[in-house]
Parts: structure tokens; sequence; C-alpha cells
């Protein structure tokens, strides 16, 4: 009666919190939206501005149908100012996708023409070319970028851009032929070998539980007949009958003739077989002609309440034409200066200030030194975070600096070094 | 006379079946914590190789997982051993696992997270959880369960589990590169903050013993699988001692 009366007790509270339980499950999930952002601000100022310098990023086309091919390419630079305190990509480093899940597959990867299939290292203060192929695989509107995963540092994010895929999941098939000839489905590979081999140890297990169950009622009962047999001094082990040994016996027995059978299928089935990759590709810089634009870098100022970067610099131009700075980048953020060049956002999250470069000091003439100042200014600081440079113990910054030719040419040249922050 | 016969009666009906009531839902409950906690407690020590195709490796897959396995089936064994003489323990604690391990790859790796089920399929683990449940009923021996049956236990984890890998270890020429479907897979569906290096898998060492790996490294997990079920089963057995189960 006690049991009865604990067991009464207890339900209708239990079956209370079981609801409310599943209630909250199912509200949390029904909140649940999707995500638009990669962490893409969350890094340090530190981090962003002196790791990985991202230019010349293109994605085309940004409208697919699920099966198309798409295509992300550009260039970086491995920043000559990587924190010393950060392990940097002459360790490891990856070439990725930062991408909600595999809304994409990667079809091919490659840094300067080389197969980033497994991960690579890099020089620092080098220019590097990547391309990733990727195929559409889920309809939607996706924001894409290009990541270098670098060992024991995370992932360095490059800019993304909006990409919208239409069609169906359900046209979607992700085929490769193996070495022996056989056509394989990625999306459904041993799928049916996968399930059936589990289906059938369930089978055994329930089989195995079914059998030592079998005596209805169980624990209560089984808990007493041991209790009694140590009570009585007796082996409790006399509660396993010879027949009950036999079984298992037989349990064992099939158990190992199915491991053994299938083990030999296995074999039979795929003969050669080969272990994980593992190897580490080669990969040299991007040949780059000699400089002809020399920067001396003489200092910058961060103004808090204009958001106003400052850097100042002497430039000796020694190419044949006058040259003029149309661009800054830094941390992904492009500072356009609107009277060398007309650049505007991609989308909504280009990180593109199209007038937000201004420089005094104008072109540098062919052969001659000039002193420059350069004023990057535009809430993209606030908005990306950057503010938060004035936080770094090192106080150093790092940035891409793009020189134009009057005859066409372009030469980016990295500078970098302390900042001060101006709180006034 | 008659009255009170009927009454005893009655109530001894009544009694079994409340204990059979109490043994399924305690059955269901213990389902539910097991597969959970083990689940868990998997997950952030070896979930990787049993998330990811291209985790599966002849080195850490085959020697990881069965090791951390055995932790909780072997404690369950022992108490379910100890306290009932009823030898299901590992088999229930590895389908409990099991199954809601099948629940959680579905829902969190396939419906949410969106990459195909072949590439986010478990190991079995319910043969060598049969075994060492035979093994206890057969010998009656602790000790030489230890020994034959966990050490089965780490030594047959590649071969039971041969069955579902062995395809996608199978050659593929892609893009000039000598690559397995396995690799594909881990190339091709994006993990942004997975890549390729922080696998923790075989790398290539000098090896004697004719280039063998698996071997050697399956009689290693044996060997830690025997140290793990004696730890695990002392364990288990000492935390069900508690004083309210003798006054059932």
């Amino acid at each position: 009666m006690a049991l009865r009366t604990f067991i009464s007790r207890t339900a209708r509270p239990l079956a209370i919190a079981a609801v409310a339980l599943l209630t909250l499950s199912l509200f949390t999930v029904a909140q649940i939206g999707p995500a638009f952002a990669h962490g893409e601000r969350a890094q340090t100022a530190n981090l962003r501005m002196r790791t990985i310098n991202w230019y010349d990023t293109e994605v085309s086309p940004k409208q697919v149908a699920v099966g198309d091919e798409m295509v992300i390419r550009g260039r970086f630079e491995t920043s000559k100012y990587w924190p010393e305190h950060v392990p940097s990509v002459t360790g490891r480093v990856y070439l990725n996708v930062g991408a909600a899940g595999p809304k994409f597959i990667k079809i091919k990867s490659t840094i300067n023409g080389k197969s980033m299939f497994q991960s690579s290292q890099l020089e620092l203060g080098k220019h590097y070319e990547y391309e990733i192929i990727l195929k559409a695989r889920v309809p939607g509107r996706f924001h894409l970028h290009p990541v270098l995963n670098v060992l024991d540092s995370g992932a360095l994010i490059g800019p993304g851009y909006w990409v919208d895929t239409t069609g169906s999941f359900a046209d979607f098939s992700n085929t490769v032929e193996t070495m022996f000839g056989r056509t394989i489905d990625l999306e459904t590979f041993n799928l049916d070998i996968i399930y059936s081999w589990h289906a059938l140890w369930f089978v055994m297990a329930l089989a195995w539980l079914g059998f030592w169950g079998r005596k209805s009622p169980l624990l209560i009962q089984s808990l007493r007949r041991v209790r009694q047999k140590e009570e009585a001094g007796e082996d409790p082990d006399t509660l396993i009958s010879p027949m009950e040994k036999k079984v298992a016996v037989g349990f064992m027995v099939v158990t190992l003739m199915i491991i053994g059978a299938g083990f030999q299928w296995a074999e039979a089935r795929h003969p050669v077989t080969t272990p994980l990759r593992t190897a580490k590709m080669d990969v040299d810089p991007l040949p780059l002609p000699d400089p002809n634009i020399i920067i001396e870098y003489g200092g910058a100022t961060y103004r808090i309440p204009g958001r106003s970067f400052q850097a100042e610099f002497s430039v000796t131009n020694n190419g044949p034409s006058p040259v003029r700075i149309g661009e800054f980048l830094t941390a992904n953020l492009r500072f356009i200066n609107s009277a060398v060049r007309n650049v505007q956002p991609a989308d909504s999250h280009d990180l593109v200030a199209s007038d937000g470069l201004r420089i005094e000091g104008g072109p540098v003439p062919p052969g001659e030194t000039r002193k420059l100042k350069m004023f990057a200014e535009d809430a993209l600081w606030e908005t990306y975070r950057l503010t938060t440079m004035i936080n770094d113990p090192d106080s150093i910054v790092a940035g891409l600096v793009f020189f134009y030719g009057d005859d066409g040419s372009r030469e980016i040249v990295e500078i970098g070094g302390p900042m001060i922050p101006v709180f006034e | 006379m008659a009255v009170t016969e009927t009454t005893e009666v009655r109530s001894s009906a009544l009694g079994l079946r409340l204990e059979r009531h109490v043994d399924w839902m305690i059955i269901i409950i213990l389902i539910l914590i097991i597969g959970a906690a083990s689940g868990f407690t998997l997950a952030v020590t070896m979930g990787d190789w049993e998330y990811w195709v291209d985790w599966k490796d002849r080195r850490f897959w085959p020697l990881v997982p069965p090791v951390l396995m055995m932790i909780f089936p072997a404690a369950v064994l022992g108490i379910t051993w100890t306290k009932l003489r009823i030898p299901f323990g590992a088999t229930f604690a590895v389908f409990s696992y099991t199954l809601l391990k099948w629940v959680s790859l579905y829902f969190n790796f396939n419906v949410f997270a969106g990459f195909p089920m072949s590439m986010v399929w478990q190991s079995t683990f319910i043969p060598l959880a049969i075994l060492l449940d035979a093994t206890i009923v057969i010998t009656g021996s602790v000790f030489i369960t230890g020994f034959v049956g966990a050490f089965l236990w780490g030594v047959l984890m590649y071969p039971v589990n041969w069955v579902m890998l062995a395809g996608f270890h199978e050659p593929i020429l892609y893009n000039g590169e000598l690559v397995t479907a396995a690799d594909l897979m881990g190339f091709e569906y994006i993990r942004t903050g997975l890549p390729e290096y922080v696998r923790m898998i075989e790398r290539s060492t000098l090896r004697s013993f004719a280039d063998t790996v698996v071997p050697l490294t399956a009689v290693f997990a044996g060997f830690l699988c025997v140290l793990v079920f004696y730890v695990s089963w002392a364990a288990g057995t000492f935390l069900c001692r508690q004083t309210w189960v003798k006054k059932v």
C-alpha cells in the first residue's frame, strides 16, 4: 500500500513537471531564428587588424540554383605585424568557408593554384591568391565568407557577401566515382548498410534484454531473491540456471559469428582501402615585382569622438608615374578615397566606406618623397567594434594602403605601428 | 476467512501489477538517464570520433571510443549483477546510449545543422556489450569477465564497425589527389569551425610490426578496457550502496 500511495502521490507532480519541461522546450525551440553573422565582429580589433588582410574578394555569381557552382576568389596578405603572442600562419592553416553549415559543398579550393584539400603553411608579410569553388546544396539566402583557420588561433574571417540559392534540396546529389569504378552519392552513401547493421544489433540487444527480462515483475523480485540468498549464506550465482548459461553461450557464439562474418563480408566487398589523408601542402607566395613605393610610418592616432583614424607617413615613389592613395583597408573595412576611386558597397553588409578616406599631401611624383597624412573616418569603426583597439595591450595597428598610379597601376603596401587614442 | 483470503489474493495481484508498473517506470527512466548521461559524457570526451566519418581513423578511433565507452556499461553491469543477478547491465547501458544518440545525431546534425547522415553516423557497441554480459553469466567471475569480456570489447570494436566504415575508405582520385570518401565528405561539407588539421587522426610515424596499425591499437585498447572495466565496476557497485535500496 505504501508503494501505491507513493506512486499516486508522485505521479501527478511528475506529470506536471514533464508537461512544463516539454512546454519550455517547445517554447525555446520556437524562439530559435536563423543566424546572420559568423562572429566577424567578435574577435579583438588587434587580431583583426594584424593578421589577414583580405582584398579583391569576389563572389560570383551571387544568384544560383541548387546544384550550380559559384566561386569565391580574391587575395590576402599575411600581416608582417602579426601579434607575437598569437600563433600564426607559419604553423598550420586551412582555407575554409564561413557559412551557416553545409548549405554549399566545397568542390575545390586553391591558394596560388595549389590544392588546399589539406592544410598548409604560409609566410608572413606575403601575398596569396585563393579560389574556392562551391556547389549550391540548400535553397535560401546565405552570407558567405572566405576563412583561414589557423592552428591554435582560430578562424580568421574575410569579407562576407550575400548569396541567393533557388531550387529544391531534393534535386541535389553529390556523386563521385571511386578508383574501382563504383559511383557513389555521398549524400546517402552506405546508409543502407549502416542502418541495417545497427538494426541487426538492436534486434540482438532486444533479444538479450527480453530474455533476461522475461520474468515479470523483474527488478524488486530479483533484488529480494539476491537478498534472500545472501542472508541465507548461499551463493546468489545459483539464481542463474543452467539453461540460462546455455542461452548465454548461444548468444556469445552467435555474436562472435556475426562479427566475423560481417568483417569478412566488408573485406570482400572493399578489398582495397586507404587510411585517411593527412598530408600538408606546400605553397609559395605570389611572385610580385619589387616595390616602387616605400613607406616610413610616422605614427597614428584614433580620435574616439569623431571615429577618426589618422596616420602619418612619408612616401617615396620610385615608380614611373605619380601615385595617390585610393584606399585604406584594415580588418576587412575598406575606406575609399572618392577622389581617386568610385567603390560602392556590393550589398547591405559590404564593409565599404565609399567616401571614408581623405589624404593630405597630394600625389607623390616619381622620384620624390612626400609626407602624407591619412584620415579614415566612418561609423564603420564603431559598427564593427574596432574602437576597442584602444583597449589592446600593445596598441599596435596595421592595414593595407592602396596606391594608384596615373598610368592605372596599383601597388599595395602594408603600414603598421603604434597608435595613440585621443579621448577628448 | 474467505473474505480475508480474497483480500490477500487481490492484494497480491495488485502488488504484482504495481511491481510491473514500477519495473517499466524504472526501466524507462533509466533508459533516459543512462542514455543522456553517457551521451553527454561521451560527447565531451570522444564526441568527434563518433560524429564525423572523417575522424574514424585506424589509430584513435579504435582506441578512444571503446575505452571511454566502457565506463557506463561496466558500472551498470556491476549494479545489475551484484544487486539483481540480472546480467544485462552492459547491453542495457549501450542500448540506451545508442538509442538516444541516434535521436541526437538525427535532430542535431541532420535536421538542424544539415549534414548528411552518412557523414555523422555512430559506431555500434551492442555486440561488445552482449559479449561482456554473456561472459559474466558463463563464468560468474568479475575477474574473468574483465579479463576476457572487457578485452574482447577493446579488440573487437574495429572489426564490428568495419562493416559500416570500409566503404568510406575506398580510394578516390579527386582533382588529381588520392583521397577517401570520408576525406572527401570532410572537405566538401562545410564546417567553418572544424578545419582539417583539427582532426585527431593517425599521422605517419615510424612503425614496426610490419606496418600494422589497427591490430596494435586494438590490443592496446583491449588492455585499457580491462582496466577501465574494473574501475567502473567498482565505482558502480560502490555508488549503488544507498540505504534506501535495502529497505525496499
